[in-house]
């Protein structure tokens, strides 16, 4: 049996999502600054003044957090467990859908956000078990997580974005293949992605030294896996 | 002495300066042609060089010579053509050069082989390789299928400068060694080794060139094996494997060429050879999991890699790549339209409105001449060709000439500068979805001025198939010739409405442009997809002469190939519309001396009675002229009435009656087949009225004319016969221009495409309009 630490609290906050976010960022400000100003918090969670301003008014009436009007923002002890709980939510969550389903961190943090304040504890516990067995088995180099790794990381062309580098896994059966592949779409190929074109069809790559334009229907038919940035090398 | 001749074929990559190299070569001594069959260019350049006299064929630009395009298969015969007289081993090398070519007698053989075989300047002796030294390994590509087609090639490293800049260095002897051929480093904008590339030429053919030699290239253990096993089975029929190299047949039947399939057809092992060469693709299939096609492919790039791995040596890029910085700015989200919108408006006022100049010069030196030959000229038969068929059709040729001209500036300047395969890009999204390709654009766009230099345009599209749907869609961009038709209806029937009528007019034909593009994709092309993998080449300043020698190029096929043609064609039509003669010049010359008469009697009378009073004195004059005019009108309409045009617009008006059309109407139609413009004037005949619209002229002007109630012409009508004019017939010129890019019979479709379409749409428009309760 594989033992799992599940000793994460994933216990609800009984607060609204809205709430969980205004605490969640007041930390994270507060840990990035020795002060934390309402215009900040606006700011970061993209919300206008008076808004934020009445919602701290409620977290401090349920004594989460100590506010003076037109003053500085602190979480009281209270606040920081919540702070605590919710950030860890997210944190695993970004580490889930980067680490394990291969999403780009930054697109990770984004979907991490939109559904930390939904998953019930249960499914939260189930998703952390699944994380913690999937990293201890591929650091144990288990081949099914290499497998898993190739069929997550793969992406067709026409997903990558721009200024992206890619490298081509394989090219699918299609009336273009022969001209792409006399053309230098091989495997094994770095393929940057230049830029799509003002109406998002075709798409400029570079491959070899030359630019090119592929419409995104055959761009489509080359399946590839993105290079980590900075590891350009030409076999 | 007879001096000795060497044929050289010129083969590379789009965009690897072959032209430029061409251009270097020959100079100004081109000539321009198609190869024969297809409507692929073909162009040929001579020079003498140390006492050699130099054929230098200019091959289509191709990435590969085996997916079997129109013009991959051109280059690839071209090239066949000095590969099919070869033995195996290189021997029997037999070109013009050193000896006679060898006789075939074996009938079947030597049918297989004279379809390789077309006139001498089809065999060449030796392949000048050109490769953009800044992209070698895709450049390589088609070097290496060269090789195989023991090809004798010599290699001009071109824009090795550009490489030098990104950081290559390149060991042209070791990449020379590797490859088994000379390589000249060139860079064709500034003639630097093209006077090496010569020598090389010569060099090989007097096989004084101690690097060339003949190269196999390693497919490594399992597919060598079953190229032997092919090459084996075809040597069990000793006549073929004595003639040709068994090991290129093998190839190209491993990879499925239909055309070497479809040759061997004849001979007595085909069957034979056709079992191995499927039992050897599903071996190697299987040994790799890949397609046959993906797998020599990569071969010939591991072979590529190897052959780079050992000469060429990188360093950082001396500057940053320019053309990514431009293209910031040209192909920006939101800069991309309007800087777009810039050039075209740029080209197409430098073409129509600065071509407007030299135009008017044409005509006027025409009409000069005209008046020359007049008074010289006794009158008769003779001088009416000489004048209103032979000057007026050349002056109808010539004067097309400066658009040509200017618009081919300014092609092969977004061209050369890699600004046209941006605009493509650009606009890919929108001419896709219609079926067409970016490129069409430029094409289209232009036909709003003319759609002859407007055809003539779409060259620069590289697949045949998108070219020729361009053309047939080109003649529905409303030029500017129908535009004088459309003034003086909409003017005339729809007052302030006017401008959006004419508007309307535009954008309907752009909307059956489209209509047709889809449907001809369907009908003619059907599941054939071209890729759009089109090479964003780093931008390039032209060089001037490249600019010239394109201009003169189009210039002088359109004077040679369209002009004459289009003067036959005129001087015919010309004939159709002045004959049968109608001799009533006497009758009418009675009737105007008769008022001549009458006017110098009231004149006199007038005078003895209220002395000279200039105010009645020139209501008479203004009266008697208005009649005179009047009169002449309507000899000349007499007499266009009995010529045949005049006839055939009668006969064919129970055709026309449904869409509401009088016989006025069908007789400037069929006159507007030379040119739309002339719809107004075969119009101001036939209504005995001035085309001018000029306050106090003579006559009634045509607009007030057409709206008399006797005719019949309501605004519903009218428009009905806008949309005829736009839709129902290219213009002779275009027709001409059609058949020579595009093919006759596509040209000649084209013409009965669009005036079943016209009647139809007219037809339709026309009732519809009638059951709405239009007048």
């Amino acid at each position: 049996m594989i033992k799992i630490d599940a000793d994460c609290n994933f216990e609800s906050t009984d607060l609204s999502s809205n709430m969980e976010d205004y605490v969640e960022s007041i930390e994270l400000l507060s840990r990035k600054k020795k002060v934390v100003r309402v215009k900040d918090i606006a700011k970061s969670l993209n919300i206008k003044m008076p808004s934020v301003t009445a919602a701290l008014q409620k977290l401090e009436e349920k004594g989460l957090i100590n506010y003076e009007r037109y003053g500085y923002v602190d979480l009281t002890e209270s606040g920081k467990a919540i702070a605590e709980k919710v950030y860890n939510r997210h944190s695993f969550l970004t580490d889930f859908f980067h680490d394990v389903l291969k999403i780009d961190r930054k697109r990770a943090d984004k979907v991490a956000c939109r559904v930390e304040h939904d998953l019930t504890s249960e499914a939260c516990k189930q998703i952390f078990k699944l994380i913690q067995f999937y990293k201890s088995e591929s650091s144990e180099n288990r081949e099914w997580t290499e497998r898993l790794n190739d069929l997550l990381e793969q992406r067709s062309l026409s997903e990558i974005r721009e200024g992206d580098t890619s490298v081509i896994i394989f090219i699918n059966e299609s009336p273009y293949k022969k001209r792409l592949s006399e053309m230098g779409f091989r495997k094994g190929e770095n393929i940057r992605v230049i830029k799509y074109a003002p109406l998002k069809d075709p798409i400029e790559v570079k491959i070899k030294d030359y630019n090119i334009s592929l419409r995104v229907e055959e761009a489509k038919s080359i399946i590839v896996k993105p290079v980590i940035n900075g590891t350009d090398e030409e076999s | 002495m007879h001096k000795k001749t060497i044929v050289v074929g010129l083969a590379g990559n789009p965009n690897s300066g072959k032209t430029t190299i061409f251009n270097a070569l020959t100079g100004s001594r081109q000539k321009v042609a198609n190869w024969s069959g297809v409507t692929v260019e073909k162009r040929e350049g001579r020079l003498s060089y140390k006492g050699y006299n130099i054929i230098i064929v200019d091959l289509p630009g191709t990435y590969s010579l085996s997916s079997f395009s129109i013009e991959e298969i051109v280059a690839r015969d071209f090239i066949i053509g000095s590969h099919f007289r070869r033995s195996q081993h290189g021997e029997g090398r037999k070109s013009r050069f050193s000896g006679r070519r060898r006789h075939h007698n074996h009938s079947h053989h030597a049918q297989f082989f004279e379809e390789y075989t077309h006139q001498p300047a089809d065999h060449p002796d030796v392949i000048i390789n050109v490769v953009d030294a800044g992209n070698l390994e895709r450049n390589l590509y088609l070097t290496t299928q060269l090789i195989e087609m023991n090809a004798r090639i010599v290699m001009a490293l071109n824009m090795y400068d550009e490489a030098e800049t990104k950081g290559f260095n390149i060991n042209t002897d070791t990449l020379s060694t590797l490859l088994g051929m000379d390589i000249v480093k060139t860079i064709a904008t500034k003639s630097i080794g093209i006077d090496k590339l010569l020598d090389a030429v010569i060099n090989v053919c007097l096989k004084k060139s101690p690097k060339t030699r003949h190269l196999h290239i390693n497919y490594g253990a399992d597919l060598e094996k079953e190229i032997k096993n092919i090459q084996e089975t075809i040597w069990s029929d000793e006549e073929i494997g004595q003639k040709y190299s068994t090991r290129w047949l093998a190839m190209r039947l491993i990879e499925g060429d239909p055309d070497a399939e479809k040759k061997l057809k004849s001979f007595t092992n085909y069957n034979n050879i056709k079992k191995q060469v499927q039992e050897s693709k599903t071996e190697i299939e299987k040994k790799f999991h890949d397609s046959i096609d993906t797998v020599l492919t990569d071969m010939r790039y591991g072979f590529i890699t190897g052959a780079i791995r050992e000469s060429v040596t990188r360093t950082k890029a001396k500057r940053k790549d320019l053309s990514e910085k431009i293209d910031k700015f040209v192909t920006n989200r939101y800069l991309a339209f309007p800087i777009l919108i810039v050039f075209l408006w740029l080209l197409f006022q430098l073409t129509f409105s600065l071509g407007k100049y030299p135009m008017d010069w044409i005509e006027k030196g025409v009409s000069l001449i005209s008046a020359l030959f007049e008074k010289q000229i006794p009158e008769g038969p003779l001088k009416d060709l000489l004048i209103d068929g032979i000057i007026g059709g050349v002056g109808g040729v010539i004067v097309f000439l400066p658009n040509i001209l200017i618009l081919f500036m300014g092609i092969s300047f977004m061209e050369d500068t890699g600004y046209m395969a941006r605009a493509a890009f650009k606009m890919d999204k929108i001419m896709h979805t219609m079926g067409l390709h970016g490129k069409s654009f430029i094409s289209l766009v232009m036909g709003f001025g003319c759609n002859v230099p407007a055809i003539m345009a779409t060259r620069s599209l590289e697949s045949t198939r998108d070219r020729i749907l361009t053309i047939l869609i080109n003649p529905f961009m409303s030029c500017s010739a129908r535009l004088p038709v459309y003034v003086l209806f909409a003017g005339t029937f729809f007052h302030k409405y006017a401008g959006a009528v004419i508007a309307s007019l535009y954008f309907i034909g752009v909307i059956f442009a489209f209509i047709s593009a889809k449907l001809f994709r369907a009908v003619f092309f059907k599941g054939e997809s071209t890729p759009f993998v089109m090479e964003l080449p780093p931008y390039r300043m032209p060089t001037l002469k490249t600019t010239l020698l394109h201009m003169w190029d189009r210039g002088s096929v359109y004077l040679k190939k369209v002009g004459g043609i289009i003067l036959v064609f005129s001087i015919i039509i010309w004939v159709l519309s002045a004959y049968p003669k109608t001799d009533n010049n006497e009758e009418y010359n009675l009737k105007i001396e008769k008022i001549t008469a009458d006017y110098k009697a009231n004149r006199n009378i007038l005078i003895s009675r209220h002395g000279e009073v200039p105010e009645e004195l020139n209501m008479l004059k203004d009266e008697y002229l208005s009649k005179k005019e009047q009169l002449q009108l309507e000899m000349k309409s007499e007499q266009m009435k009995n010529t045949f045009i005049g006839k055939f617009g009668k006969i064919i008006l129970p055709v026309i009656k449904p869409l509401g059309f009088n016989w006025q109407m069908g007789i400037s139609l069929t006159t507007g087949f030379i040119a739309k413009e002339i719809v107004v004037s075969t119009m101001g005949v036939l209504y005995h009225a001035s085309e001018s619209e000029e306050e106090g002229a003579l006559i009634k002007p045509l607009n007030q004319v057409l709206k008399k109630k006797e005719f019949g012409i309501t605004p519903l009508i009218a428009y009905t016969f806008l949309l005829f004019v736009l839709l129902y017939v290219p213009c002779l010129g275009t027709v001409v221009v059609m058949g020579r890019e595009a093919g006759w019979s596509w040209a000649l479709f084209s013409i009965v495409y669009q005036i079943i379409l016209a009647w139809i749409v007219c037809f339709l428009f026309y009732n519809a309009g009638l059951l709405l309760g239009f007048r």
